[in-house]
């Protein structure tokens, strides 16, 4: 299925920067790429979400090590009506200032003379080794602190790191009243990245399969593969269409079922074709040094982050209205 | 010119509040997958009335019919399944026949064929599938010769929906005796109601009848009524496949939801919905509908069709339906074993569960299905090699 000229164009220009590292500073100054969902009264471009997810999905199928999602997450998840994130929000399109969120964990605020003070710990603060702020959840509203202390732990995924993050009476400022935005916006980020490390999981197998020869023949012939990779495009298309819808429902009431929904099915989808990959790809596919296994650790652990299947679905039911 | 007014779902929906009442009310939620036997004269006269109110054929494009967008066509399925509009006769000849005719039919053959199919005056069914054709269609052997100006059709179909209300079969036919598979197939146009041509239902595993087989012995029909070139049949027929872009999908959903939520409200009833497994079970259901639903969208908004998007949401719908009969049945446990008082009254759980063993066969099944996505991802192979 085909999209506009503008969203191809913005496709292929970060597929090919990213292909090249993704120097942060050319990320954010030369192309922009924090700044495209931040409105243009606070110093982004005004696009949406879509876009956004485009280049999410782009960044997973490079498996960019970056802190472009947790950056994006954070920025989109402040309210630019209260002063603290209107103060924030140049800083983070331009990518001086370098954002992550810690949403899942235990967090006290009490009110202070200068905003709040904030007693907690994280874990799974995801790429946050070079944060400048972090977007911290009482549960209830959002807070950004300056400077946080997030110590590395070591990490499956070797391409996305993770720390933790604790607070001990940290001076905070109220950025949203409403912290549950956040989280919706951590699942459709992680879902728009999880279509593009399945979409390139499966592209790297397909490869494989059209080239590699076995009893004379490609072993793209063979029935019991053809099937399977069928099986694997099914699960990437849905996973499309869910990641589709959510980015297009954001700033409606719908993205609250329609975020984790995509999370559910594109992390799925994700898991599915990296596993299938490693299998297709045969005893190439075990080694260190083909990619394969950098898809399956971070779509094993996206999967696992920030709602695993379960919690997610647990989640939907609640939200489903049945 | 002032373009037409859009059409609006609030019209619809007072039209079938108005219409789909008095002789009609029985037929609320009646037909559909497992039930086409319900209620067919009604059924039949309940299409003249969609007919002459201008619903039939509502996405031809112009002259042939009011060219709806695909958004209107999307609010007029949505509304009509939200009323519970009873499964359709007409849609083989509205959505399969009428198009192959727009895009290869002569003028006389739209003149004569189209206006009727509006109408619902008559009814089609399709004679593609064949006891030794199913998903191999290129091993297709009725036999269609032309003599004496007209042609005579020998041959059986079989799995024919509605056969049994239909006036009219778009019959692929072998009329080249020495060609072989996709070669010398044509596109025949064939009266149902003749001395030559038999119906016999075939009796499901439900207990029920929906597909029929179709016995041609020396049918025969007009010379002219041949779609496309004598010998090009299969071009013809398999164009009609591409037809279809999922519109009709939206409406089926809403009966999907409908079957989910007597799953939920089952499993409330009887206490498995506090079970965490069932609940689990339940919420990927509601995911894959909503799922569904998204793909749909996606597709109908895409900018060109993908020639492999309707396989891929065949496989994604027809998986889930079934996995729900699953569900209905697991929900019910002991209890759906037991069938209603009759000779063989199948709850609805049990009919969902039994019927939609069919849905990842009919209409092309799955393993066809992911044959032809793997031909876009993989190549094209030849069958038969792997």
């Amino acid at each position: 299925m085909t999209e506009s000229p503008e969203h191809l164009a913005l496709r292929d220009s970060a597929a090919a920067f990213f292909s090249t590292g993704g120097d942060w500073k050319r990320l954010t100054g030369e192309l922009g790429l924090t700044a495209l969902a931040i409105g243009e009264e606070h110093g982004g471009f005004g696009a949406t979400l879509v876009e956004a997810g485009i280049v999410l999905e782009e960044a997973g199928a490079a498996l960019l090590r970056s802190p472009l999602l947790a950056t994006t997450v954070a920025a989109l998840s402040l309210d630019p009506a209260l002063p603290a994130s209107a103060a924030l929000l140049p800083a983070l399109a331009s990518g001086d200032l370098i954002g992550a969120v810690a949403l899942d964990g235990t967090c006290t605020a009490r009110p202070s003379p200068d905003g709040f003070l904030l007693d907690g710990s994280f874990e799974h603060v995801l790429d946050a080794t070079d944060a400048g702020v972090v977007i911290v959840s009482d549960g209830t509203c959002l807070f950004a602190v300056d400077d946080p202390d997030i110590r590395p732990q070591p990490t499956l995924d070797q391409t996305r790191t993770q720390g933790t993050l604790v607070l001990w009476q940290a001076p905070g400022r109220l950025v949203s009243r409403d912290a549950a935005p956040a989280h919706d916006l951590l699942h459709a980020a992680l879902a728009a990245e999880s279509v593009g490390v399945a979409r390139a999981s499966l592209d790297l197998t397909v490869a494989h399969l059209r080239t590699r020869q076995q009893f004379g023949v490609p072993l793209a012939t063979f029935q019991a593969l053809r099937h399977r990779v069928a099986d694997l495009v099914v699960q990437l298309e849905q996973a499309r269409s869910s990641v589709w819808h959510a980015v297009r429902a954001h700033g409606t009431d719908s993205f609250a079922t329609a975020a984790p929904l995509a999370k559910l099915h594109a992390a799925d989808a994700a898991w599915h074709v990296t596993r299938a990959s490693i299998q297709l790809l045969g005893g190439i596919g075990f080694t260190w040094e083909h990619d394969a296994h950098r898809y399956l650790k971070r779509a094993t652990t996206t999967r696992l982050l920030a709602g695993d299947p379960v919690a997610l679905r647990r989640l939907l039911l609640a939200r489903s209205g049945l | 010119m002032a373009p037409e007014p859009s059409l609006r779902a609030a019209d619809v929906r007072a039209w079938l509040r108005e219409h789909l009442t008095g002789q009609f009310t029985p037929l609320v939620g009646s037909g559909g997958p497992g039930r086409e036997h319900e209620h067919l004269e009604l059924r039949a006269e309940w299409e003249r009335v969609l007919g002459a109110a201008g619903w039939i054929g509502l996405g031809w494009p112009q002259p042939y019919g009011r060219g709806a967008t695909i958004a209107e066509q999307v609010v007029f399925f949505t509304e009509y399944a939200r009323a519970g509009g009873p499964g359709r006769l007409s849609h083989i000849g509205e959505y399969l026949l009428a198009p192959t005719l727009i895009a290869h039919g002569t003028d006389a053959q739209r003149e004569r064929f189209l206006p009727p199919i509006a109408r619902a005056e008559e009814l089609w069914c399709q004679g593609y599938s064949e006891p030794g054709a199913g998903s191999d269609l290129a091993g297709v052997r009725t036999r269609g010769t032309l003599s004496d100006g007209r042609w005579h059709v020998t041959g059986q179909k079989v799995w024919t929906s509605l056969a049994h209300v239909a006036d009219w079969c778009f019959v692929l036919a072998r009329t080249d005796a020495a060609a072989t598979r996709k070669e010398g197939l044509s596109y025949l146009l064939v009266p149902m109601r003749q001395p030559g041509v038999e119906v016999r239902p075939i009796q499901q595993l439900t207990g029920t009848s929906e597909f029929n087989e179709v016995f041609f012995d020396g049918a025969t029909t007009d010379a002219d009524l041949v779609v496309g070139a004598p010998g090009d049949g299969w071009r013809v027929a398999t164009s009609t496949l591409s037809f279809e872009r999922g519109v009709a999908t939206l409406g089926q959903q809403l009966g999907f939801a409908r079957e989910l939520d007597a799953v939920v409200a089952a499993a409330r009833a009887n206490g498995t919905f506090d079970d965490p497994v069932v609940a689990d079970r339940i919420a990927d259901a509601w995911a894959g509908l909503q799922g569904l639903r998204h793909h749909a969208l996606r597709a109908l908004s895409s900018v060109e069709p993908d020639p492999t998007g309707a396989s891929v949401a065949k496989l994604l719908w027809a998986g889930w339906h079934q996995r729900l009969g699953e569900l209905a049945m697991d929900v019910g446990g002991a209890a759906s074993t037991v069938a209603l008082p009759g000779e063989y009254e199948l709850t609805d759980a049990q009919r969902l569960f039994l019927f939609t063993r069919a849905d990842t066969i009919y209409g092309g099944s799955d393993e066809i299905q992911r044959n032809i996505v793997a031909d876009r991802v993989l190549g094209r192979i030849p069958r038969g090699t792997a």
